[in-house]
């Protein structure tokens, strides 16, 4: 571990937070969204710096840690930290909610929307900083309540009733899991029985981690919108806040819980439960496909195009080789731009049409040939054309699963089949061919700003994908790391050993 | 030395020019400041002609010093696999290489003429130059990942051209139809990738025409695996090289502008399929049931063609079955391991289409033409081979091909209707079980939460592949 010398995962936290909580009392919406975009670029500039001088550095694995601790069972410990797997999650998640606030229509955005796309954004990163498995659940949990809180407020029962059931499971999986880990470290005496540091050089026993593991597979399940529950996410973005949609769906926290807690913590169940999550994730990409193929809502269309591609995810983190876990971290990241694009760009459409019914469109590239160029792009970088980052993800991800589960991989092409045929039947529907009912006033046409926000995502998917080593290298370390906690548990040091080194030399 | 670096750069730049161009139309086009026709027109005519001299340079080098791998690194890697950038110039591939920047700057410079005023102008050219990119990425790969990014990025541009004609609906339904084919059958090229990889833990291609095969001898593999990775690969040039059962888009496809139909299904894009098939042959040499199949699919290919194709009324459909019927003779020609006749044939083959195309849309003035010139009486064209036929029979099979032998309807009831029937159970039952799980009724759940007014326009739901 190694200590920064200056709080910047708490400010990454805190300054945010602040605002998130005194954006609706704002005076206008105005002001509150020129305080949220400075603070939203504040954030992506110092998450990216921070990011880049850690894969820079060149010892891994390591973890960065921040210097404010807190005493617990009688040592200094860290709370906040980052590591190969999780920083590349905070400049990600900051770059989206920039975009968002940058390019969401003014009418979908208002001061209580600015701060529940900040909250969402605190939460996500508290999520990857967390260094104790109490502080994760809190993260975990709390990521939907500004959802849930924006679902209430705009009286949208269905949705508000969605979060509470589905997630509740969630909850009660993730919470279950907590508290069997909790027993586990206190049967065998540890000192810090939740701090993540002494789980990676605990071993569970058996029964206790058979109990973990389903009840982790129960959480990943619901937060992962996994069959039985793979309508979460649909429902998600069809009814819900898209910057906000875009952000959970960029946070991904079932995909985060397998490749921080259940690959690595629990590596005598792990195969057993990863296996499972392997075929439900198939299952789901391939459900998500189908349904995306029969969509006539855009939003909806998005969502299960979210859901396939959360599935194929899992099918990658699940594949417990380098490859696999690489591609799947690597598709978590492509399909996060190019979805939270398509979203956007759809909202836009919203925003100028009224609708999103497919039914009612028809040939908008002659009335709104911006938006209709943009979504075709965003959409080519969401199915995987070749020089974009979503072509090398799948391609990992293909043969990682193939050399753990053939026949998986082999099915899984049929998801990724599905999800390019729903997305041209979406875009000839919809975007070409005679106008129908909706009729577009000229000079309707996307702004420049949102223009040129979402191209930002493009560019970036686009900017990977022709030169793709920097990102892959840093993606394939984070698979190293996870994979060796992996093979070296239960060949470490004492339970008790210390979770915390003396503060290390300050970090430049 | 200085020559193996001059070879490099030629091999590069017949690669990179086209790309270059595709994002400097691409580039302009998307921030609404695309050059004039004129200078549209300069640009891409530069860029083929430099394309073509560097091809042509290439030809040269492999014709006096041999064939040549050029590798500049892993695009990217991890431990167990990667994916590296190399490509190879041999005699099959700058064989290709000089046809395809031929083609492309006839075409080109005929485009720039037959789309002048077109209202999407720019955006053609901006394909094309996607297009010769993909291409010239095809016949110069030197593995397999490399080869099925340009797959790629040719059926895309394929797709968006047949859909050229954007206003109106039919062009846009045959594109979506010719999409569907190509991604069903690019599961077999990905996958047989894939398992190359798994097998044989390289998908580099070597040279194929040496005594050398490829990626560590194809007999490595042994029979089943061969065989089925053949049989993968013949799945994916039976969709590229519309081949039963999937040559329906192959006529549906003329919707697009002629330069792009002559380019495509007359020149480069069909025959894409039947290059792949002779870049993989080594391993079709340990797979006698692929060869089999090849053979069977296209010889009845080629008899479907021609039969279907002497009933169409018109030009470019007779022209898109003929097309299919010759690269069906070109697959048996693989099949058979007459691999050089194969090339000539497509050489050949691609030069006589492309021009058949590119007059197609003067046909009827040169048919009227060439009836003056007879002074009314036009010869008869001599005994068809369907004379030996019995009356009764040519009926039959006339009839039968004025359907194109139900084949659309076939794949549409087979394929195509069953998937949609699955995906909108799939829907239904996903809401219902949302509604069930939340405590609501569906009709609740499906109220839009911020649409509250009238019911939008029914439509009927688009069957999948549908025309």
């Amino acid at each position: 571990m190694t200590r920064l010398d200056f709080p910047f995962l708490l400010l990454l936290l805190v300054v945010p937070l602040v605002f998130a909580l005194q954006a609706p009392r704002m005076t206008s919406d105005r002001l509150a969204r020129r305080y949220g975009v400075a603070i939203a670029a504040g954030s992506f500039l110092v998450a990216s710096a921070l990011t880049i001088l850690y894969f820079m550095s060149a010892k891994h694995p390591q973890i960065w840690v921040d210097p404010i601790l807190i005493t617990y069972a009688g040592k200094l410990r860290p709370i906040l930290g980052i590591d190969a797997l999780s920083a590349p999650l905070l400049p990600l998640s900051s770059l989206i909610t920039l975009v968002v606030l940058i390019a969401c229509p003014r009418g979908d955005l208002d001061r209580h929307h600015i701060g529940s796309i900040l909250l969402t954004q605190v939460m996500i990163f508290g999520l990857a900083m967390a260094q104790d498995f109490i502080v994760l659940v809190l993260f975990w949990v709390g990521m939907l309540v500004p959802t849930w809180l924006d679902a209430r407020r705009r009286g949208d029962i269905v949705l508000s009733r969605t979060i509470s059931r589905y997630q509740g499971l969630g909850v009660i999986g993730l919470v279950g899991a907590t508290i069997v880990l909790a027993l586990s470290g206190m049967h065998d005496h540890l000192a810090a029985p939740l701090a993540l540091s002494e789980l990676v050089n605990h071993d569970v026993q058996a029964d206790y981690a058979m109990i973990a593991a389903a009840c982790l597979v129960l959480a990943v399940v619901a937060r992962g919108s996994l069959f039985p529950m793979q309508t979460f996410l649909p429902v998600l973005f069809e009814r819900g806040h898209s910057g906000l949609a875009a952000l959970l769906f960029v946070a991904r926290p079932a995909s985060y819980l397998v490749a921080r807690v259940l690959l690595p913590l629990l590596p005598d169940v792990g195969p057993t439960a990863l296996s499972l999550v392997a075929d439900l994730g198939l299952v789901t990409a391939i459900w998500g496909g189908l349904l995306a193929l029969s969509q006539r809502d855009l939003r909806r269309f998005v969502g299960a195009l979210a859901t396939s591609q959360s599935g194929l995810t899992l099918i990658g983190l699940a594949s417990t080789n380098a490859e696999g876990l690489a591609g799947g971290l690597l598709y978590w990241v492509s399909s996060s731009l190019a979805l939270s694009g398509l979203v956007l760009v759809v909202t836009m459409i919203k925003a100028r049409t009224g609708t999103t019914d497919i039914r009612q469109l028809g040939g908008l590239s002659q009335t709104m040939p911006k938006a209709s160029a943009l979504f075709l792009i965003v959409g080519l970088t969401a199915i995987g054309l070749p020089g974009t980052l979503g072509f090398i993800g799948e391609d990992l991800l293909v043969h990682g699963v193939l050399d753990s589960y053939p026949w998986v991989a082999a099915v899984q092409l049929i998801a990724t089949l599905f999800n390019g045929i729903a997305f041209f039947r979406i875009y000839t529907e919809a975007f070409v061919g005679r106008t129908r009912a909706v009729k577009v006033p000229a000079g309707r046409d996307l702004a420049p700003r949102e223009r040129f926000a979402v191209a930002g995502l493009v560019i970036a998917t686009i900017g990977f994908g022709l030169s793709p080593r920097g990102i892959v290298h840093a993606r394939d370390i984070a698979a190293e790391e996870t994979l060796s906690t992996e093979s070296h548990h239960g060949h470490r040091g004492a339970p008790n050993s210390p979770s915390v080194t003396p503060p290390a030399p300050a970090h430049h | 030395m200085q020559l193996d670096r001059i070879r490099e750069l030629l091999t590069l730049g017949v690669l990179c020019i086209p790309a270059a161009t595709f994002f400097l139309l691409g580039g302009l086009a998307l921030l609404h400041r695309s050059p004039s026709e004129k200078n549209t027109a300069r640009i891409t005519a530069f860029t083929f002609i430099t394309t073509f001299w560097l091809a042509v340079g290439s030809l040269v080098f492999v014709i006096t010093d041999g064939p040549f791998e050029l590798k500049t690194g892993s695009l990217f890697q991890v431990p167990g696999y990667s994916f590296e950038f190399e490509l190879l110039v041999d005699r099959l591939s700058s064989t290709m290489m000089v046809l395809t920047s031929t083609i492309l700057g006839l075409v080109g410079f005929f485009s720039g003429t037959y789309l002048h005023r077109e209202p999407g102008f720019d955006r053609f050219f901006v394909l094309l130059s996607l297009f010769a990119t993909g291409m010239l990425l095809i016949v110069m790969a030197g593995n397999i990942d490399l080869l099925f990014a340009g797959w790629e990025l040719v059926g895309l541009t394929s797709v968006l051209l047949i859909g050229f004609y954007r206003e109106r609906n039919a062009p846009v339904q045959r594109a979506f139809a010719a999409l569907v084919t190509y991604r069903v059958c690019d599961v077999g090229l990905l996958l047989g990738a894939m398992l190359l990889h798994h097998y044989a833990h390289s998908a580099s291609l070597g040279m194929a025409f040496t005594t050398t095969t490829w990626p560590i001898g194809a007999e490595h593999l042994g029979t089943n695996a061969a065989t089925l990775i053949a049989l993968l690969f013949v799945m994916g040039a039976i969709g590229k090289g519309a081949q039963l059962p999937a040559s329906g888009w192959l006529p549906r496809a003329m919707e697009g502008p002629t330069p792009s139909s002559a380019l495509f299904y007359g020149a480069l894009s069909v025959h894409a399929a039947v290059y792949l098939l002779i870049r993989v042959a080594p391993i079709f040499a340990e797979a006698p049931i692929a060869r089999g199949v090849l053979v069977a699919v296209g010889l009845s290919t080629a008899v479907y063609g021609t039969l279907t194709g002497r009933v169409q009324s018109d030009v470019k459909n007779t022209l898109a079955y003929a097309t299919m019927s010759q690269v069906g003779i070109m697959f048996a020609e693989v099949g058979l391991g007459l691999h050089a006749l194969a090339v000539v044939h497509l050489v050949g083959h691609a030069f006589v289409r492309t021009l058949q195309l590119l007059r197609a849309p003067s046909a009827l003035r040169e048919a009227n033409a060439m009836h003056a010139a007879f002074g009314g009486i036009q010869p008869k064209t001599g005994a068809h081979l369907e004379a030996i036929f019995p009356e009764g029979l040519r009926r039959t099979i006339y009839r039968h091909a004025i359907d194109g032998f139900h084949l659309d309807a076939f794949v549409q009831r087979l394929i195509a209707s069953p998937v949609m029937w699955l995906a909108t159970r799939v829907d239904a039952f996903g809401r219902w079980f949302h509604a069930t799980m939340i405590g609501l009724d569906t009709a609740t759940t499906q109220k839009p939460v911020d649409q509250k007014d009238e019911e939008p326009h029914s439509t009927p739901r688009p069957a999948l592949g549908a025309r």
